[in-house]
């Protein structure tokens, strides 16, 4: 069960977060965001009927619409993925229309946080948690996601275009890499109570495992930004430019770590 | 090297241990008591908000029998508490309260108790 949910977390995140990133990064390819679009969406009603068969303790429950529709009506979860599912569904109109797509996306993304740890708490502690899971959701997407177009840009040697959106990016990037860091710690804080310096259970080891990832990711980000990218206009150029995309590619590589490990733990007893 | 070791051992520890979020904190009557008289209905503290539809209990009296419950309702106000009334008045014996609920934020967990009545 845990494997399959992990599973299904993982897909339905990266999509929401490629969607988003890509979007705000401004790179146009309408055709693989439908696609990414589907697999969001697929994975989102999936999530539903594997909800379903851990709220009811049955695998024959996902088959069951009087159980599925007693989650989706009568409990706290079940109404916080309806919502999400509804933004999903938003996000499909905009894409097919092609307007308001960014935002469609960030909403998509951001109603993610109104289930799992972020909901652990009621009354304003609980706000706040959710808030700050939205913030981080937000952040490391606009990062992370864009990260797969960011490669693509630096194939060859940027157009103005590229360029263009590459500063941005970049500029944007220190935001949300410093937006990451910091909602994470409170998150942290807010799901466990301490900062797990040590880890005391397989929820903190992998808590721990994520963050040496995105520190590695932090490196590699100044590394490219501050080393590299000064080098291209020194005229090492060709150089350079491999530089980054070998930075950018282990980047991608941690991220997709990241997330793989976000989707397990989430489901973990956080203590 | 140390971290090393704790991350290995976490690593190791079983999955079942770990799949838990809305624990149950206090119960009355407490797990292992005897009381006297028969309670007329048992309490349930969990560790966070539980969702009614899917949170609740069964009664297995001294012969393995079912005990006939009423409808469960959280109180009013504290998400966090399950009160389940009886519908029969408890014979002497021991009886075992079996437990299930969903947390607010989505995970199943469960368990059980005893107590018994003179």
């Amino acid at each position: 069960m845990i494997g399959v949910l992990s599973l299904c977390r993982f897909l339905h995140f990266g999509a929401a977060m490629l969607l988003w990133g890509r979007e705000a990064y401004g790179v146009s390819a309408p055709r693989f965001h439908r696609s990414l679009w589907g697999l969001l969406a697929v994975t989102g009603v999936a999530w539903l009927f594997l909800e379903t068969v851990e709220a009811a303790g049955t695998w024959s429950a996902a088959i069951d619409p009087p159980t599925i529709w007693l989650l989706v009506s009568a409990t706290a979860v079940g109404q916080a993925w309806t919502l999400h599912l509804a933004l999903v569904a938003a996000l499909g109109l905009a894409l097919w229309r092609q307007r308001s797509v960014r935002t469609a996306a960030a909403l998509a993304l951001v109603s993610a946080a109104l289930v799992g740890h972020a909901a652990m708490q009621a009354g304003w502690p609980g706000v706040l948690h959710r808030s700050n899971d939205a913030l981080h959701l937000l952040s490391a997407g606009y990062w992370v996601g864009a990260l797969p177009a960011v490669l693509a840009g630096l194939r060859q040697v940027p157009d103005r275009e590229e360029l263009a959106r590459l500063t941005r990016f970049s500029q944007w990037g220190h935001l949300a890499v410093a937006g990451v860091i910091l909602t994470g710690i409170i998150n942290t804080v807010l799901t466990l109570g301490y900062i797990p310096w040590e880890p005391r259970s397989l929820y903190g080891a992998l808590l721990v495992l994520k963050v040496l990832l995105v520190a590695v990711m932090v490196g590699l980000a100044l590394a490219n930004r501050y080393v590299h990218v000064p080098r291209l206009s020194n005229g090492a150029g060709t150089k350079a430019l491999k530089d980054l995309r070998r930075g950018t590619m282990l980047e991608i590589s941690c991220s997709v770590g990241v997330v793989l490990l976000v989707s397990v733990f989430g489901l973990l007893n956080p203590v | 090297m140390k971290k090393a070791i704790t991350l290995a051992v976490a690593l190791a520890l079983p999955a079942s241990a770990a799949f838990a979020h809305a624990h149950l904190m206090k119960e009355v009557p407490p797990a292992k008591s005897i009381v006297t008289p028969a309670p007329s209905h048992l309490t349930l503290d969990f560790s966070e908000g539980v969702s009614l539809a899917f949170t609740g209990v069964t009664v297995t009296g001294p012969g393995k029998e079912r005990v006939k419950l009423k409808h469960a309702s959280l109180t009013q106000g504290n998400d966090q508490q399950l009160i389940v009334p009886l519908a029969q008045t408890l014979k002497k014996g021991t009886y075992t309260v079996a437990w299930h609920a969903l947390s607010t934020d989505g995970h199943r967990t469960h368990g059980s108790f005893s107590f018994t009545v003179k």
